[in-house]
């Protein structure tokens, strides 16, 4: 390779434009749906292609869902293995609610469908929060294969329960095999298997 | 015709994207890359993200509504042969065969490929997809929906195994002097 320094990025004037999409490795499809559409208030806007499986064309199949009211989606990617540990919070996927009482309502979906959360926060070196004063937060949750998620408010009323600083992610932890016995099989349909 | 670019068809209830975070091994070395190689710019140098401890981390802007924290875990890479997760950002098909020659020039390998619902005639804009690894191997694709069809890019599928590189031969020679140093 020749000596010469390489050009960066904006000397050839290259820019992404904004987000086309992103993916998380899931083991079924329709637990997948169940989650990031009944739960998160997500709409499907491309359903799973599952026709070139079979013959070795494709690895997986994905379920595109509008997830956000800006550019780019998430896709659900079929993949039935390469799912985060239990203790690994990186890579995490964050995304920004309107107010308090959207995060509130989005915690209630979360304790109806028994997805444990923890709500934190990060104060100021000497910072010190008083009951009902907005604090920026974080609802810290996983999806049923384990992807870090969060849910981001910049103002929060605060209150004791509220964690400052660091926290245990594994308190996270919750079994897929519950939320797969809850729906019909969305893996590869058995021809393409 | 190409498949369409799937649009918003109605309001949901979650706004925007805050961050993405992505795990990596050594600050400077994905500062480099995420700035000189991606374009990003550094938002926060200092940031923090917490979980069973506080991690060092920098906050990068890399796009419209997109922000990129790189964050130091020492474990959690993707195996070679797993595309997933991965991160798609929109790009011009008039920027594709620069983007590549750009991407070999920092010594990243890339994949190009035409997906079976794009193949075209020749010459007609359709979809395309650029894969690469960043130095820890965070799969990143760039996407452009008016590339022209032609014979330079895979397709259907292409290998996964054409993109790994080493973590410590990165950046090439040429480069290594840009570590540590603001873009």
């Amino acid at each position: 390779m020749a000596d010469t320094q390489p050009r960066s990025a904006a000397e050839r004037d290259l820019r992404l434009l904004h987000l086309d999409h992103f993916n998380v490795p899931v083991r079924d499809l329709n637990v997948a749906r169940r989650f990031y559409c009944d739960v998160l208030g997500g709409a499907v806007i491309a359903e799973p292609e599952w026709r070139r499986l079979g013959g070795g064309r494709r690895r997986g199949a994905h379920l595109d869902v509008q997830l956000f009211n800006d550019q780019g989606h998430i896709n659900a990617f079929w993949q039935p293995w390469g799912q985060p540990a239990p203790d690994q919070v990186f890579p995490h996927r964050a995304f920004r609610v309107s107010d308090a009482a959207r995060l509130d309502e989005m915690i209630g979906r979360l304790v109806d469908a028994q997805v444990p959360y923890i709500l934190a926060t990060v104060l100021a070196t000497g910072q010190d929060a008083q009951e009902g004063a907005p604090v920026p937060v974080s609802l810290y949750f996983r999806d049923p294969d384990g992807n870090q998620l969060e849910l981001r408010c910049e103002a929060y009323p605060f209150r004791p329960a509220i964690k400052v600083g660091v926290f245990d992610p594994t308190l996270q932890y919750y079994p897929w095999r519950d939320w797969r016995a809850a729906v019909e099989d969305g893996g590869p349909p058995s021809e393409e298997r | 015709m190409p498949r369409p670019n799937p649009q918003p068809t109605k309001s949901v209830d979650l706004d925007s994207v805050d961050r993405f975070t992505l795990p990596v091994r050594d600050l400077a070395k994905a500062e480099l890359f995420y700035t000189r190689v991606l374009g990003g710019d550094v938002v926060q140098r200092d940031a923090v993200e917490a979980g069973e401890r506080e991690h060092p981390a920098i906050r990068m802007h890399m796009c419209d509504g997109v922000d990129v924290v790189l964050v130091q875990q020492w474990y959690g890479w993707l195996p070679v042969d797993s595309t997933n997760p991965h991160w798609g950002f929109a790009i011009p098909g008039a920027d594709v065969d620069m983007w590549v020659e750009h991407l070999k020039e920092w010594e990243v390998p890339s994949a190009m490929v035409f997906r079976d619902d794009d193949q075209e005639a020749m010459g007609v804009p359709t979809r395309v997809e650029v894969h690469f690894l960043d130095p820890d191997g965070n799969q990143i694709e760039l996407v452009a929906w008016d590339y022209p069809m032609n014979d330079r890019a895979s397709r259907g599928q292409y290998d996964s195994w054409v993109l790994p590189y080493k973590h410590r031969d990165w950046p090439p020679s040429s480069a290594r002097h840009l570590l540590g140093k603001p873009a």
